[in-house]
């Protein structure tokens, strides 16, 4: 259930981060903690959220006058509907603190407020928790709202964390984060110093020459199906072959010109997939009285499409911007728009345009919900999405932002919200006044609804289309299909064209697969946990229809159902999941993250497991049966078996480990179950890098 | 993972050949006891596995569960038996032994929830709805603890549970995300050269078995990312290879080779998985039996792993554990009932356990508690906005300088609403590390590379 690892946030939670680090520790969670926000609690409007006793909703920002220009509130300790205090904001600029969540202003002095004094303090932090009695020990305001005003600050320049992150890089970006050790070090000196982009893919794979050591085979078209799919099976090999390098990549650019595999039309299986937003929410008693839970739904479904889907680069495009793009699927909310944002934001644009699917996100009630836009008014600046917006949305941290950024955007994004189950702009709540964000600047000096929201879109298509974001996307772009290390000169060629195109998806792709940097790059990607699922699924065959022998038993739902449960309940055993990362940074991209022996053995296990076939809610290929025609000797049934599963042959070297698990030597002669050893030898095989990589 | 000496019998501490096992005697000497200790589960384990064959030969089936059973009834038996000797090993060389474990609490702690000034003016003042309860433990210092943490009141009274109050850096902003970031890696990640703090710390603790770096998880935590390896894991029992008995020796060794060679450094994290699997199957062949009266429960199911390890003779040095839910801008509970008490109960409950079922290993153990930052000395009417000045908790084997560590300046001067940075949290860690594995200040120093050590008195 949604949010189950932290107490429930009120409305205006100014950052509902789930704290939630180890995926398994966080996994040792307080379920009593989110008992009254549970699936079974009635949500009356906006989000899920029981209507909270927040004093401010009860103060009306139109009420007031409206001198202009002018900042925000300032609540102080007498409460609401006093006038700010006069501060100076130079040039029009918006006041940029509030009594909320100072902002880490910027130049301030580091502040240390003598006690007479701690009357201030208080103010500055908790004017809004106090009780009259509480106000009346202080004995006035003025004092208090002075001191308030100059020290909500978060330090001073001196501190690092008052600076911009780009000067200082107080943090840095989680990929590059864990790639600044040893690790990345040895990545790197494997990746080409430089590059070109060619006419095309073909071209450029054909001209490239593999020169790095890896002991995966440096095909073309195998590298091309562990990189743009979620792994090669005997099919996708052919269908590559058979098209040719640039005619698959084409038909993969056109998702919906390509046929539903089985399994996608078995999704009907799945009855929340299929509901709106708004059927969600009327139905949501009876969908829990049967224990639907249309957000793991959404997951299962995901995982069927990873591992049946023939629109396999459009898939992996899809779990591409659920990391970058992140909202969690389990959040208060989450069951009832989380589906509705993957259908109509994400897969929207999966393909499409970058800047289109911010401005659709920003307008979606799962991200407004998420990260706490709906709480956020212009006399209550809550900045958590308008911070992430910029942190890990569209510029990222090093993209020259400062506090001052944050706090501007989070006012002109005041308004937005939802309402019914819908997004809607709230005029009466948004903060009016001239803002100046990067490069960009508005007046924003309208109260109607239309022209205050186009502002805000206008603001979001800018920064998705600001030189950083592109740089970003292009950064993370490469991280995905080249390595964890990309090089420079790759992501700076992407960037380019992100730009020229203005954030078209599929140009940025073309200039990547028809660069020499991704065809070089064989063997340097290493897949995450739920890849490496996925892509075993893949390499066995396995069908979603249920075995024969299988026995449903007196189950309400489907073994196709049931089955992809089972798969998405072992991804979160491992540590990822289809949208799981609680906290809106996603997953780590870079293998040292996932470097867990645990996690390491539970997928060799989870192998094994598949390839014995135990399990009948999917129908299994025998291991005996992986192999067409098996050879009668061990060392060619090997080969065989290699070029079964992970599309290549292996050296002597190799082949004759594998044949060590059996304890037969290569002209041994062996019958189809390898004398009994097929499934250790199979799982050996995809225990190997040869699996592990891609 | 090193090569494993068989022999029967501890090797006496003056021996030559326990010095080629390691650079320094102590590291020898538990190590060769690890040794001592797999061979004697080896031969344990064979014994019983003859036994069970006949019984298996009997009876159709797999019989996997009751015979792994059986054999590590054995084994685990044989580990408990040989812990006596590392804790003695322990006096023996009384430097850079022992494990440090770095409990990471990811939302932010309100310190002040925690421990907090008795009938302080300034709270009362600012958050008169999230006091420390009547039923809270003393402090020394004119202090006093939340009553959540009554399960660890023994340690209180034995001088080894204290509290650091008032801890930052000004490396830390209100942010999460960057501030966990630049806890976990003692420092900005430019400075520490993306390295976690765990990781430089290890540079000074000599060689190690493959579980002298630990983090319970699926993912490696921060704190461990670095040059010297570390493996993290859910469970001790999930470092085990399923399938059929008879090709899982041979299927680890083949894993093994096929990993040798890749030109990826994952090649070394697979390795030193595979390392730690003999060691782990021996000490999870059967249901871990914590001792008489001990129960683990929630974040002390991540203990239990640790203890698992630790009581196993597996040489953990360094080990980190998570534990989420703490960012409480909202219907915080400091109280008794509350949800922040609950949760602080919760672990203050697994650490009890943690150290009741080490017994006199823990003597060997120091456990450091701490969060990302602190958080406002206001209230918001029920909980409490993102800070800084936070509290760190240490529970220890070796007796400390008191229950309240540290400077403690009073709340009279409040930085930007928050409790000041009275002491810094890399000192602090500094000095927990430094007490805990006798380190020089140097060593010390190198582990913060930005940074100017100054040690802190936290140890009696």
């Amino acid at each position: 259930m949604a949010d189950q690892n932290v107490p429930p946030r009120r409305p205006r939670d100014d950052r509902g981060w789930d704290a939630q680090q180890h995926p398994s520790s966080g996994g040792y969670q307080d379920l009593t903690a989110s008992a009254p926000y549970g699936y079974d609690t009635p949500h009356p409007h906006q989000g899920g959220y029981p209507a909270q006793a927040d004093p401010r909703t009860s103060y009306h920002f139109a009420g007031q006058p409206d001198p202009a220009p002018r900042g925000p509130q300032w609540v102080g300790p007498e409460g609401l509907g006093r006038p700010a205090p006069a501060r100076t904001a130079g040039a029009g600029l918006p006041n940029l603190d509030d009594g909320d969540e100072p902002g880490r202003g910027v130049g301030r002095r580091k502040a240390l407020v003598a006690l007479g004094g701690t009357a201030a303090v208080v103010a500055g932090g908790a004017a809004l928790a106090m009780t009259p009695q509480v106000r009346g020990l202080f004995g006035g305001d003025a004092a208090a709202g002075d001191a308030t005003g100059t020290t909500v600050t978060d330090g001073t320049a001196a501190r690092p964390s008052g600076q911009q992150p780009s000067t200082v890089r107080t943090y840095t970006e989680q990929n590059e984060s864990y790639m600044g050790s040893r690790a990345g070090e040895a990545l790197k000196k494997n990746a080409p110093a430089g590059g070109r982009t060619f006419s095309g893919p073909a071209a450029a794979a054909a001209e490239t020459k593999v020169t790095v050591k890896t002991v995966l085979a440096k095909d073309p078209v195998l590298h091309l199906a562990r990189r743009a799919t979620f792994g090669p099976t005997p099919q996708l090999l052919a269908d590559i072959k058979r098209q040719g390098i640039d005619g698959w990549i084409r038909a993969q650019f056109e998702p919906d010109k390509i046929e539903p595999s089985r399994a996608e039309l078995k999704l009907a299986d799945l009855p929340t997939q299929k509901l709106s937003v708004q059927q969600l929410r009327d139905q949501r008693d009876q969908l829990n009285e049967r224990g639907a839970q249309p957000e793991r739904e959404m997951v299962d479904a995901t995982v069927a499409r990873q591992i049946w889907s023939k629109r396999q680069l459009f898939e992996v495009m899809v779990d591409f911007w659920n990391d970058f793009l992140h909202v969690a699927a389990e959040f208060d909310g989450g069951e009832v728009y989380r589906s509705s944002f993957d259908r109509d934001v994400v897969r929207a644009h999966a393909l499409g345009s970058y800047p289109e699917m911010l401005v659709a996100a920003n307008k979606h009630p799962a991200l407004l919900l998420y990260l706490n836009q709906n709480d956020s008014r212009a006399d209550a600046v809550n900045e958590n999405l308008a911070r992430e917006n910029l942190e890990l949305y569209s510029v990222g941290v090093d993209g020259g932002y400062t506090e001052k950024d944050v706090r501007q955007a989070a006012l002109l994004q005041t308004g937005r919200g939802v309402e019914d189950g819908k997004y809607i702009f709230r005029a009466d709540r948004h903060y009016v006044g001239k803002v100046k964000i990067l490069g960009f600047t508005h007046a924003n000096n309208s109260k109607d609804a239309k022209k205050a929201d186009a502002a805000v879109d206008a603001y979001i298509a800018y920064i998705a289309l600001h030189p950083s974001t592109a740089k970003y996307v292009a950064q993370s772009l490469a991280t995905r299909f080249v390595s964890d290390t990309p090089p420079k000169s790759l992501v700076d060629r992407l960037a380019k064209t992100y730009t020229a195109n203005k954030g078209m998806i599929k140009p940025v792709l073309m200039t990547l697969f028809s660069s020499s940097e991704f065809w070089a790059a064989v063997g340097q990607k290493v897949r995450r946990p739920m890849e490496y699922l996925v892509a075993t699924y893949r390499a066995l065959g396995v069908s979603p229809e249920a075995s024969p022998k299988h026995d449903n038993g007196d189950n309400k739902r489907t073994p196709f159902a049931r089955g992809l449960r089972q798969v998405s309940d072992k991804m979160r055993e491992l540590g990822q999941f289809p949208m799981g990362q609680p906290t809106p940074d996603g997953y780590p991209d870079v293998y040292i993250a996932w470097t867990s022996a645990g996690t390491m053995v539970n997928g060799w296990n989870e192998a094994g497991e598949l390839i014995a076939g135990y399990r009948t809610q999917f129908t299994y290929v025998k291991p005996e049966k992986l192999v067409a025609k098996p050879p009668a000797t061990a060392g060619a049934y090997v080969d065989a078996l290699a070029l079964r599963l992970v599309g290549q042959k292996l050296t002597a070297r190799e082949k004759n480990l594998i044949l060590g698990v059996a304890d037969v030597s290569a002209t041994a002669k062996v019958d189809a179950t390898f004398n009994g050893a097929i499934t250790a030898v199979a799982r050996a095989i995809l225990a190997s890098p040869q699996h592990h990589l891609r | 993972m090193e090569k494993t000496v068989y022999n029967t019998y501890p090797l006496h501490p003056e021996c030559p050949d326990l010095r080629r096992l390691a650079d320094n005697p102590a590291e020898a000497l538990l190590r060769a006891e690890a040794d001592v200790v797999a061979a004697e589960n080896a031969a344990e384990r064979d014994r019983y596995r003859r036994l069970e064959d006949l019984e298996e030969a009997q009876q159709d089936g797999r019989g996997v569960t009751r015979r792994t059973f059986v054999a590590g009834a054995a084994a685990t038996a044989t580990a408990l038996a040989t812990a006596q000797f590392v804790t003695t090993s322990a006096s023996f060389a009384a430097t850079k032994t022992g494990t440090l474990i770095h409990v990471f609490l990811y939302g932010g702690l309100d310190g002040l929830s925690l421990v907090a000034p008795d009938n302080d003016p300034v709270l009362a003042k600012a958050r008169p709805d999230l006091l420390l309860g009547d039923d809270s433990l003393a402090l020394g210092r004119g202090f006093k603890l939340t009553s959540a943490f009554k399960p660890l009141e023994q340690w209180l009274k034995a001088g080894q549970l204290g509290f650091i109050p008032a801890v930052s850096d000004e490396r830390l902003s209100r942010s999460h995300f960057q501030a966990a970031d630049a806890c976990n890696l003692g420092g900005l990640p430019n400075e520490t050269g993306g390295r976690g703090w765990l990781d430089g710390l290890v540079d000074n603790l000599g060689k190690g078995t493959a579980f002298r770096s630990v983090g319970v998880g699926s993912t490696l935590p921060r704190s461990l990312v670095g040059n010297n390896g570390a493996l993290s894991l859910n469970s001790v029992g999930s470092l085990r290879l399923n399938g059929d008995d008879r090709f899982r020796a041979a299927t680890e060794k083949a894993i093994r080779g096929l990993f040798t060679g890749i030109n990826h450094p994952v090649e070394e994290a697979v390795q030193d998985g595979l390392g730690a699997l003999a060691t782990a199957q021996k000490l999870a062949a059967k249901p871990y039996q914590p001792a008489e009266g001990v129960k683990y429960e929630g974040v002390g199911n991540a203990f239990q792993q640790l203890a698992q390890l630790i009581k196993g003779g597996a040489n953990v040095r360094v080990a980190t554990v998570g534990m989420g839910g703490y960012d409480t801008h909202e219907n915080q509970g400091t109280r008794s009932g509350g949800q922040l008490h609950r949760r602080l109960n919760e672990l203050a409950s697994a650490m009890a356990a943690f150290f009741t079922d080490l017994g006199p290993k823990a003597a060997d153990v120091t456990i450091m508690v701490s969060s990302e930052f602190g958080r406002r000395v206001g209230s918001n009417s029920g909980g409490t906005d993102h800070g800084h000045g936070g509290v760190i908790t240490l529970l220890s084997g070796k007796k400390l300088a008191g229950s309240l560590l540290g400077t403690w300046n009073g709340l009279d001067k409040l930085d930007s609403g928050d409790v000041p940075e009275y002491n810094n949290m890399f000192n602090v860690y500094g000095a927990v590390a430094q007490g805990r594995f006798g380190l020089t200040n140097a060593e010390v120093d190198k582990v913060f590379p930005r940074q100017k050590y100054a040690p802190m008195k936290l140890y009696a």
